[in-house]
């Protein structure tokens, strides 16, 4: 793995572009765009106050910056530069803007969520849906972004609407038996739709394209139900992590449960390999050591090295306890990515925050585990092939594919690597990007993009 | 029991004789007397009895003895020891016969006496040691009652106690449900009342929105507005239309046709893939049918000779099952009957062959039991032995993999900044570029010694050509001095230069031959030299070629050895 030389960055706003051949990053007002092999700045973009939200179009010709203080999104052109345009929510205010997938329209969300406004960038037509519902995850576009689904809230009823994108018609409406819906989120393959209620109820409904509910889900009642959801690439697998610790994995044939992955503290099965991060600090050299010591040595992870070492069964796994008192628990499964060939399920308990554990899907056991010094930011896998890279926060980036695991020293002092990216298409058959990003407590953050 | 045969003692029971007969000679009435004179007859006179006897009758009271041992006697049913009397106030006489016989019949019944007395004592003795023992057993019996009844108080108590919790424990559970519900109820009322404050409050939210809606949206916000340089195109190139009322419906049409493809596209992708999946079951039990049937074909006329009908039926059912089954035509068709039919025959067979399998089994278990003693003992030793063997290689294998690992970890530990897949290869690819170099240096160092050789063999030739110009300047000058001695003449003098000049010139000319056949030399000692190191190389390949296909052995040899050849042919043409 090699790396660029570090970037400014502030409020981790960074993106490789949908093509792979640019990447975007923002310092304060400033937009820069750099080529993605080179690292050569291509573009350079002032808007007109701190961007707070970048996207790039579908095509990866044009370029959203919301600036959502000031009620403002500013578009801009790869190809003419000269080109631009800016959008002004006025009074309404606005606190969400994303491009439709065919990159010619952007939906712009009001305060309050009072509605969705549809700027076209063909035509000078405005489209407004009202009554959006202000949730974890209301908007969502099928993979071919022929459709959008969107959840709504009318008369203390949950609605799901379909529209069709390429002339903001709607296609279906239909209430959901929800108490509250918390989220809904197509099958890649754009034909189910998966809605969830709010974690006070496990409650996960799939709807067809044409709006018939195909089956519910409900695995108990009564605690606290689901956290997190997601769809296996191939749309045949659905896992629900829920605040009981375990991940439901539904099949797309029947609906139904297949298995059921518990996330316990111990591991006892031989078969299961478990990787331990062990940190072993350099040799001290007793006449160099300064008082006080030097800021780049302070922080213990800039200064060690670390490797996994792969643990011995049984093992146990340091886990949180739970403060009962207070509102969103650390416990449950907060996070969960398939792999793209859909092989492994990566997850992460809350309540253990610095482990992650791998799955395989094809046997439907536990594959591996990884246990962190520290609790364990994100992790993503490689968009070709089966790897899975971990952020926790460190100087490190961790890597696990099936055949072991490597933890990368990122260069330069005080690196924090707090996100991780990857992203190809198109372009080059062996060319992938990564990047890591380094915290903002600093006013200038960087990013090693490599 | 034993006690009380330890208490029959002889010492001591013929002591307690002394001590009566001690006691016996204090009391001096004659019934007394008689008695003790009972008890003492089993012991042998002795000199105490005589003066005992003496004492009782003396010369002087033989009459009054005589008469009180006669009222004895008669009150005890003797008869008398006087004759019957014959006359009034006559003297009674003393009768000796009935005296002989009173005393006779005395010591008979003595005799008896003493054996009774002696059968009395021992039943006294037995019962005594009898009671002794029952009271012995009654004593412990009612210690045992005791301890039971204590023991019984103490289980009931226990119970009681048990109850005692149990009682309060239901009641406790109770209480708890009756807490649980009453939690439930507070929960549920909650909830409602949750919701109903939370649509409540929703509504108002509504309304506010509504009104904020109104506010901020009707105003005809001046604000709210789109700043574009100038339109861009769609990006599937078309141009955008304007919605109608007119083109609205078709536009809806439109949608749902394209709608209802999508999910009919996704619907036939998944039949598609359902079929192919029932395609690939099909032919796994088309196979396993046939596998069940090529099985068990063998077995079938064992059961028939032994005209076992059921299982026979069933497999000439299943042979005609076959024939019908094994057309092809018939896989293709998915309709219930086919798929009853290959149901139904797959079960029979494997109800067949689990029969079977269990048939095996008893026959391999009664064997085993039968034939444990002779055969199995001697097929043990070899298994230990060959279990002995394994475990050897599996501990070198253990150690091998164990040593493999460390290599694999010492390489992973110096090179485990890169990334995993790419870095094993680049692992692998760095240590064979290594090889490579240690080979070239090697290689370079061979060169250097070859060209040191090479300067060492000009050298000489330089210095053997030196060393014979000399001998030729030596020899020109002795003979130019023997010339000169020879000669005189002036004349002659010129020629002797002349022919000095030829000289010269000759010698000239074996000088550059020499220094051509130095050159020559040292060019052929180069595959001289060079020969024994490829034929060691050529040694090596063929190991590696036996190694590796020891049937190739003699091909691959000779073609090598042919290549080889005529690599020398080539390298002996070359210089």
């Amino acid at each position: 793995m090699n790396f660029s030389e570090v970037f400014k960055l502030s409020s981790l706003l960074c993106k490789f572009s949908p093509d792979g051949k640019y990447l975007a990053s923002c310092v304060q007002y400033r937009l820069v765009v750099r080529d993605a092999n080179t690292l050569q700045i291509c573009q350079l973009y002032t808007c007109l106050d701190q961007i707070q939200h970048v996207e790039w179009s579908a095509d990866s010709l044009f370029i959203l910056c919301a600036l959502y203080k000031r009620g403002l999104v500013q578009v801009w052109s790869l190809e003419q530069p000269e080109w631009h345009c800016k959008i002004d929510e006025g009074s309404a205010g606005l606190v969400a803007s994303c491009w439709s997938p065919d990159g010619r329209h952007i939906l712009n969300t009001t305060e309050f969520h009072l509605r969705i406004t549809v700027w076209s960038l063909c035509t000078k037509s405005v489209s407004y849906i009202k009554y959006p519902k202000a949730c974890q995850q209301g908007i969502t576009f099928t993979r071919d972004g022929r459709y959008l689904a969107l959840a709504e809230r009318r008369d203390c009823k949950d609605y799901v609407s379909i529209l069709v994108c390429s002339d903001w018609q709607l296609l279906r409406h239909f209430d959901t038996d929800t108490q509250d819906l918390a989220g809904i989120e197509w099958a890649p393959n754009g034909c189910v739709l998966a809605a969830w209620d709010s974690c006070l109820e496990y409650k996960i409904l799939l709807y067809s394209l044409d709006g018939r509910l195909l089956s519910t889900f409900c695995a108990y009642e009564w605690s606290l139900g689901i956290k997190s959801v997601a769809w296996s690439p191939s749309s045949q697998f659905l896992a629900v992590g829920s605040y009981d610790g375990k991940v439901r994995i539904l099949n797309h044939v029947t609906w139904k449960m297949i298995t059921e992955f518990g996330h316990p503290a111990t591991i006892n099965n031989p078969k299961i390999v478990v990787y331990k991060e062990a940190e072993k600090s350099p040799p001290l050299v007793l006449g160099r050591l300064a008082f006080p010591p030097p800021r780049a040595a302070a922080g213990p992870l800039s200064s060690t090295e670390s490797k996994y070492e792969v643990a011995s069964v049984p093992v146990s796994l340091q886990t949180l306890k739970p403060a009962p008192d207070r509102a969103n628990p650390r416990i449950g499964i907060g996070a969960m990515a398939f792999s793209p060939d859909s092989c492994f399920l990566a997850t992460r308990s809350d309540s253990v925050p610095t482990a992650v554990w791998i799955w395989d899907i094809q046997k439907l056991r536990l594959l591996a585990a990884l246990e962190q010094l520290s609790a364990v930011r994100c992790f993503q896998w490689d968009p070709r092939q089966a790897r899975l890279a971990i952020c926790t926060g460190g100087s490190k980036v961790y890597l696990w594919s099936p055949a072991g695991c490597v933890s990368v020293q990122v260069p330069g002092e005080d690196f924090k690597c707090l996100y991780y990216k990857t992203e190809s298409k198109g372009s080059g058959p062996r060319r992938s990007c990564e990047a890591a990003f380094r915290c903002g407590q600093a006013p200038a953050s960087e990013s090693r993009p490599c | 029991m034993g006690d009380w045969m330890t208490v029959t003692d002889p010492g001591l029971s013929s002591e307690s004789k002394y001590i009566s007969q001690y006691t016996s000679e204090t009391k001096m009435s004659p019934s007394s007397l008689y008695s003790q004179q009972v008890l003492c007859s089993s012991i042998p006179l002795s000199k105490n009895v005589h003066s005992f006897f003496s004492a009782f009758c003396t010369e002087e009271n033989i009459e009054q003895s005589i008469s009180y041992l006669d009222q004895e006697l008669t009150t005890f049913g003797f008869p008398s020891l006087y004759e019957e009397s014959k006359g009034k106030e006559t003297k009674r006489e003393l009768n000796i016969v009935a005296v002989l016989n009173c005393m006779n019949e005395l010591l008979v019944l003595q005799r008896k006496n003493l054996l009774a007395q002696e059968n009395v004592e021992t039943q006294n003795l037995k019962l005594g040691s009898d009671m002794d023992h029952l009271q012995n057993c009654y004593a412990k019996l009612k210690e045992q009652l005791e301890t039971s009844r204590r023991e019984m108080i103490g289980l009931q108590e226990r119970d009681r106690q048990l109850q005692c919790k149990n009682r309060n424990l239901h009641q406790l559970l109770k209480n708890e449900k009756d807490e649980v519900q009453k939690l439930q109820n507070i929960i549920a009322s909650r909830a409602t009342q949750y919701n109903h404050d939370m649509k409540r409050k929703e509504r108002e939210y509504n309304k506010l929105k509504e009104r904020l809606h109104q506010l901020v949206m009707n105003k005809k916000d001046k604000k709210i507005a789109m700043e574009v340089l100038n339109y861009v195109g769609r990006a599937d190139g078309k141009r955008g239309s304007w919605r109608t009322g007119k083109t609205e419906a078709s536009f809806f049409l439109r949608n749902e046709d394209e709608m209802y493809k999508i999910l009919l596209n996704d619907y036939e992708y998944r039949q598609k893939q359902i079929l192919m999946e029932n395609a690939e079951l099909k032919k796994v039990l088309q196979q396993m049918k046939k596998e069940m049937i090529s099985l068990l074909s063998p077995q079938k006329q064992k059961p028939r000779e032994r005209a076992d009908d059921s299982t026979g039926t069933v497999i000439s059912d299943i042979e005609e099952d076959a024939g019908e089954l094994s057309r092809e035509s018939m896989w293709d068709l998915s309709c219930e009957t086919v798929r009853e039919q290959l149901t139904n025959s797959i079960r029979k067979q494997w109800r067949i062959l689990k029969s079977h399998v269990e048939k095996l089994d008893n026959q391999v278990s009664k064997v085993h039991v039968e034939g444990f003693n002779d055969e199995d003992v001697i097929s043990r030793q070899d298994h230990e032995q060959e279990t002995e063997k394994l475990e050897l290689e599996i501990q070198q294998c253990k150690e091998m993999i164990k040593t493999q690992q460390q290599l694999l970890q010492q390489q992973l530990a110096t090179a485990c900044d890169d990334d995993t897949t790419s870095l094993l290869r680049d692992c692998y690819l760095l240590e064979e570029k290594e090889r490579l170099k240690e080979e070239w240096s090697l290689f370079k160092e061979q060169k250097k010694n070859f060209e040191k050789e090479r300067r060492s063999f000009t050298e000489a030739a330089i210095r053997l050509g030196l060393e014979r110009k000399a001998f030729e300047e030596e020899r020109a000058s002795w003979l130019k001095q023997q010339f000169l001695n020879m000669t005189t003449f002036d004349h002659q003098n010129s020629e002797n230069v002349k022919l000095l000049s030829a000289f010269s010139g000759n010698f000239c000319q074996t000088r550059s031959c020499v220094s051509e056949h130095s050159s020559i030399s040292v060019l052929n000692t180069t595959p001289e030299e060079s020969k024994p190191n490829q034929v060691g190389r050529e040694c090596t390949n063929q190991k590696w070629s036996v190694a590796s296909r020891p049937d190739s052995q003699e091909g691959g040899y000779s073609g090598r050895s042919s290549t080889y050849a005529n690599s020398h042919v080539e390298k002996d043409d070359l210089p």
